[in-house]
C-alpha cells in the first residue's frame, strides 16, 4: 500500500496514465492508431525532440537553463551538410564525427562562459544562441542545402524489421542508445552524480564535498552539445534537406516537454524517464489534435493550456507534500 | 582521558589589520566534549576555519595534532588527520539519498569514476550502525527532518575515521526531544574516544552536554572552565564582558479589565483546540511548548494566515474577522516569524528596503510615487532607535549578524505602529548580548502599552521576561502560570517535557 502510494506520487506515473488515456482517445477516433507500425512511426518522428531533450534536461538538472540548443543543432547540421555535399567519399561515421564534434565545441563555449565568468546560464545561452545563429547566417548567406548524398539517405531511412510488418527506424535506436548511455552516466559515474550535486547543492557545496566542479560543468555542456550535434542527423534526414532556419524559434516546446516531464527549473530533480514521457506526451497530443482536425491556431492554444495545467498539477502535488502549516496531533 | 589530541599554541589571525584571533592557546583532550562559546565576532568562526584548514593562521601560530606539529595545513590535511566539521547548513545534498550523502566523501576519495552502489550502501549501513541509528538508506535527504539530516551529517563524518567532530550550532533548529537524542549520540561518540567540539549560543545546552567550556571574547581566550566549577550566569557574563543582570519583568495593569486581545474558544482541525487567551496592554505573555504544539499555527491564525474553523478573536472587546495579513496589520497585529532567514527578511536586499517593506503606502510623496526623502528619514530613525549596527542602511541584510538581522525584522514590523506583537522564538540563533537587547526592547515596547506575545523554547528567557506564561502542548493550552518568586522552574519543566 505504501509502495503504491509512493508510485502514485511520482510524476512519471501521472504522465504515463495521461499518455494511456490520450492514446485511448486517439484510438477511438482512429482504429489504426495502436498498430505497431503506426506507433513506431510516431516514435520515429519524436526521436529528434527526444534526443535533444536529454541534453536540455541534463543542463536543467545541474541548475542551469539552455536556450542555445537549437542553434547548436542548426550549426552542427549545416557544417555537416556543407561538408558531405562537397566531398565524393564521405560516409556516415564522418557525418557523425563532424556534427558531434561541432556540438561539443559549441557546448564547450557555453560551459566555458558559464564556469569562468559565472554568468547566469540563461543569459549565456541567450547570447550564444544569437551568436551561433548569427555567425552561421553570415557564412551560409542562408542558403539551403539540397541533394544530400545517397549514402546519407540510405542511413536515415535505414530500419530493422520489428514484428510482422512494422519497421524500427535507426532514429529510434539512436534515441534508445542516448537514453541508456545518459542513464548510465547519471546513475553510475562520479561525473553524473556531480550533476545532481551541482543542481541540488550549488557550486560551493559541491566543491566542498570534493567534486571537480569545473570538470562537471564542462562535461555537462559538452555532452549536451554532443547530443544536439548528433540529433541534427535526424533533423536533416527527416526533411531530406538542410535549412538554416528550420529550427529557429522551436526551443520552447522542448523546454516545455522537459518541465512537463518533471524536471525542476530550480535544478536537482527530475528523471530521464519522466522527461522522455514528457516528450512523448506533448508530441502525442499534437498528433491527436491534428487527427481531430483542430486547426493549427487552436493547437497552440490547447498546447499552452495543457502545458500549464500539467505543471500546475505537478506543483500542487509537490506542495501538498511540503506544507508550511503542519498537522498537529491534538490531545482530546 | 588526559591524552592530548589537539593543541593550539599562540594562534593569531589578522584581517586587514584587525586582530580576529589574538594569541589563542587551547588543549583539547581525546574523547572529551568541549564547548566553545562566544558572541558573534568573538573569533569563533575564524578559529574553526583555522582548525579545519580552510584559513591559514599568522606566522608563529602552532597547531599540534596528536603531539605532532602540522605545517602548511590545508582542508584536505585536516580531513586526513580525522578532523571533521558539521556546519549549521550540514552540507548535505537534499536531492540525494541518505546512503549517497553518507558515503559521498569516501566515494569521491576512492578516485574511482564508476560508482559501486552496493559499496555505497555498505558504507552507509556501517556508519549508521556505529551510532545505532536506522534511517532508510534509500530515502531522499530533503524528505527527512532536520534532526535526521543532522544524523546523516554525523554518519558522513564517521566514514572519514573522525577523531574530532566539530559541531557548529547543531541544535538551532531542533526540538527539545531531538536535542536530547542528539546529546545521547554525542555521549556515545565521546565514549568511543571521539572528541566533540560543541559550538553553541545556548548555555543551558552547553551545560548539559559539555565537560569543559572555553570562552572567547574579542579574539582572545577568556578561559577554559570545567563545568563543575562554573555556572551559566558566570559564563554569560564572561562572554559579554560585563555582568548582564536579569531583572524580572514586572507588569502593572493600568488599562482595567478590557483585554487588548482576546481569543475565545478558537479551534482549527489538526492545528489547535479550544484556545482561550487574554492579552492586556503592557503585558508580555509567554507561550511555551514543544515545537509541534500548535503554537506557530495559532499565531498564524491571529495574523490572518491560517483561518480558524471556530471561535472568536476580539480586539478591545470587539469581535473581528482576520482573514488576511492586511486585516491583521490594520488591526494592529504583527507577527515576527520563527524562521528569520526564510520568512523574516529578504536577505539579499538592503536594510532600508527591508524596513520600508510594510509601510510603502505611507512613504508616498505628493506625486503619488515613493518619496526617497521620507524613506531615508524613516530608515534612519529606525536604525538609530533599534541600534542596528551597520555602516550604512544600504548594506544588504545578509551581511549583518543574527541579532542585527532580527532587529531589522522588528523595525519592519514596528514601523506599522502595531498594538499587538507576536514574537515567535525571537532570540533563536542570536548571541547573549544581542538577546538582552531584544529583551530590553520588548520591555520598552510593553511599557508603552503594547501587548506582546512571546513564543519560546527557552524556559529561562520566558521566566525572566514575561509576566504570565501559558503552556501549550498538543494543540491545547494546558496551564497558565503567573510569574512570581514562587514559580517553580522544575515543575514548569516537568509540565512541558513530561
Amino acid at each position: 500500500m505504501k509502495n503504491f502510494k509512493k508510485l502514485f506520487n511520482k510524476t512519471e506515473t501521472f504522465l504515463f496514465i495521461i499518455i494511456i488515456v490520450f492514446s485511448l482517445i486517439i484510438f477511438s477516433l482512429n482504429r489504426s492508431f495502436l498498430l505497431p507500425e503506426n506507433l513506431l512511426g510516431l516514435l520515429k518522428s519524436y526521436s529528434f525532440s527526444g534526443i535533444v531533450s536529454v541534453g536540455v534536461f541534463l543542463i536543467l538538472l545541474s541548475g542551469g537553463v539552455d536556450l542555445s540548443f537549437m542553434a547548436i543543432t542548426t550549426v552542427s547540421m549545416y557544417m555537416m551538410g556543407s561538408y558531405i555535399i562537397s566531398t565524393s567519399n564521405g560516409n556516415v561515421a564522418l557525418a557523425f564525427l563532424i556534427c558531434g564534434s561541432m556540438g561539443i565545441i559549441l557546448g564547450a563555449i557555453n560551459g566555458f562562459l558559464v564556469y569562468y565568468f559565472k554568468i547566469a546560464t540563461l543569459i549565456v545561452t541567450l547570447g550564444t544562441m544569437n551568436l551561433f545563429y548569427g555567425v552561421m547566417m553570415f557564412f551560409s548567406k542562408s542558403r539551403d542545402i539540397y541533394n544530400l548524398p545517397q549514402w546519407f539517405r540510405n542511413f536515415t531511412t535505414f530500419s530493422v524489421p520489428f514484428g510482422k510488418n512494422a519497421q524500427m527506424s535507426v532514429f529510434i535506436i539512436m534515441w534508445i542508445l542516448v537514453i541508456l548511455v545518459t542513464w548510465f552516466i547519471l546513475k553510475y559515474t562520479v561525473l553524473g552524480r556531480g550533476v545532481y550535486a551541482l543542481g541540488g547543492g550549488g557550486i560551493n557545496k559541491a566543491r566542498q564535498a570534493g567534486f571537480n566542479v569545473r570538470a562537471i560543468t564542462m562535461f555537462i555542456y559538452c555532452y549536451a552539445g554532443f547530443l544536439y550535434g548528433i540529433a541534427s542527423v535526424i533533423s536533416a534526414g527527416t526533411i531530406d534537406q538542410i535549412l538554416p532556419t528550420s529550427l529557429v524559434g522551436k526551443e520552447m516546446p522542448i523546454i516545455a516537454a522537459v518541465v512537463v516531464g518533471g524536471a525542476s527549473l530550480a535544478g536537482g530533480s527530475g528523471s530521464l524517464f519522466g522527461v522522455t514521457l514528457g516528450v512523448i506526451l506533448l508530441s502525442l497530443i499534437r498528433n491527436g489534435l491534428t487527427l481531430m482536425k483542430v486547426t493549427s491556431y487552436y493547437q497552440g492554444v490547447v498546447m499552452g493550456i495543457i502545458i500549464l495545467v500539467s505543471i500546475i498539477i505537478t506543483n500542487f502535488r509537490l506542495r501538498s507534500l511540503t506544507k508550511t502549516i503542519s498537522k498537529i496531533d491534538i490531545e482530546y | 582521558m588526559g591524552e592530548e589530541l589537539l593543541e593550539l599554541i599562540n594562534i593569531s589571525k589578522n584581517y586587514d589589520g584587525v586582530k580576529a584571533l589574538d594569541n589563542f592557546s587551547l588543549i583539547i583532550e581525546k574523547g572529551e566534549i568541549h564547548a566553545l562559546v562566544g558572541e558573534n565576532g568573538s573569533g569563533k568562526s575564524t578559529l574553526l576555519k583555522i582548525v579545519t584548514g580552510s584559513l591559514a593562521a599568522n606566522e608563529g601560530s602552532i597547531l599540534k595534532i596528536e603531539g605532532k606539529v602540522v605545517k602548511n595545513y590545508k582542508s584536505i590535511d585536516s580531513i586526513h588527520n580525522g578532523i571533521e566539521i558539521i556546519y549549521q547548513d550540514l552540507g548535505l545534498f537534499p536531492n540525494m539519498t541518505v546512503e549517497e550523502n553518507i558515503s559521498l566523501n569516501q566515494t569521491l576519495e576512492s578516485k574511482r569514476q564508476v560508482i559501486n552502489w552496493k559499496k555505497v550502501n555498505q558504507i552507509a549501513f556501517h556508519a549508521m550502525a556505529q551510532i545505532d541509528i536506522n534511517l532508510d538508506p534509500k530515502v531522499m535527504v530533503k524528505d527527512l527532518s532536520i534532526a535526521d539530516q543532522q544524523l546523516v551529517a554525523i554518519c558522513r563524518s564517521l566514514t572519514q575515521n573522525a577523531k574530532v567532530i566539530i559541531m557548529d550550532e547543531p541544535t538551532s533548529s531542533l526540538t527539545r526531544k531531538e536535542v536530547h537524542s542528539l546529546f545521547s549520540i554525542i555521549r556515545q561518540l565521546s565514549s568511543k574516544g571521539i572528541t566533540i567540539i560543541f559550538v553553541s549560543h545556548k548555555l543551558d545546552e552547553v551545560f548539559e552536554i559539555a565537560e569543559r567550556i572555553t570562552v572567547l571574547r574579542d579574539g582572545k581566550k577568556i578561559g577554559t572552565y570545567s563545568k563543575k566549577e562554573t555556572n551559566p550566569e558566570k559564563i554569560a557574563s564572561l562572554m559579554t564582558g560585563g555582568e548582564i543582570t536579569y531583572t524580572r519583568y514586572s507588569f502593572k495593569n493600568n488599562s482595567g479589565d478590557m483585554p487588548l486581545l482576546e481569543l475565545n474558544a478558537l479551534s482549527k482541525k489538526d492545528n489547535y483546540l479550544n484556545i482561550n487567551l487574554k492579552l492586556y496592554k503592557g503585558e508580555i505573555l509567554g507561550i511555551i511548548g514543544p515545537l509541534s504544539s500548535g503554537r506557530t499555527e495559532l499565531s498564524l491564525s491571529v495574523f490572518g494566515l491560517n483561518l480558524p474553523y471556530d471561535g472568536i478573536i476580539k480586539i478591545d472587546g470587539k469581535e473581528i474577522l482576520i482573514n488576511s495579513t492586511q486585516k491583521a496589520i490594520q488591526n494592529g497585529i504583527v507577527y515576527v516569524p520563527e524562521d528569520r532567514m526564510s520568512s523574516g527578511v529578504i536577505l539579499s536586499k538592503p536594510i532600508s528596503s527591508n524596513i520600508c517593506l510594510t509601510i510603502l503606502n505611507r512613504l508616498r510623496g505628493k506625486s503619488g510615487f515613493l518619496s526617497n526623502k521620507k524613506r531615508e528619514v524613516l530608515v534612519k530613525e529606525w536604525v538609530k532607535s533599534l541600534t542596528i549596527k551597520c555602516t550604512n542602511p544600504e548594506m544588504v541584510v545578509s551581511s549583518l549578524s543574527g541579532g542585527n538581522q532580527q532587529k531589522v525584522v522588528l523595525a519592519k514590523w514596528l514601523a506599522t505602529e502595531p498594538r499587538i506583537i507576536i514574537l515567535d522564538s525571537p532570540t533563536a540563533g542570536i548571541d547573549v548580548g544581542a538577546k538582552s537587547k531584544i529583551y530590553e526592547l520588548m520591555r520598552e515596547l510593553a511599557s508603552k502599552g503594547l501587548g506582546i506575545i512571546m513564543i519560546s523554547d527557552e524556559i529561562p528567557e520566558v521566566i525572566n521576561n514575561c509576566n504570565r506564561i501559558l503552556i501549550m502542548k498538543k494543540g491545547r493550552i494546558l496551564k497558565e502560570y503567573e510569574v512570581n518568586d514562587n514559580l517553580n522552574k522544575e515543575a514548569l519543566m516537568d509540565e512541558i517535557y513530561a
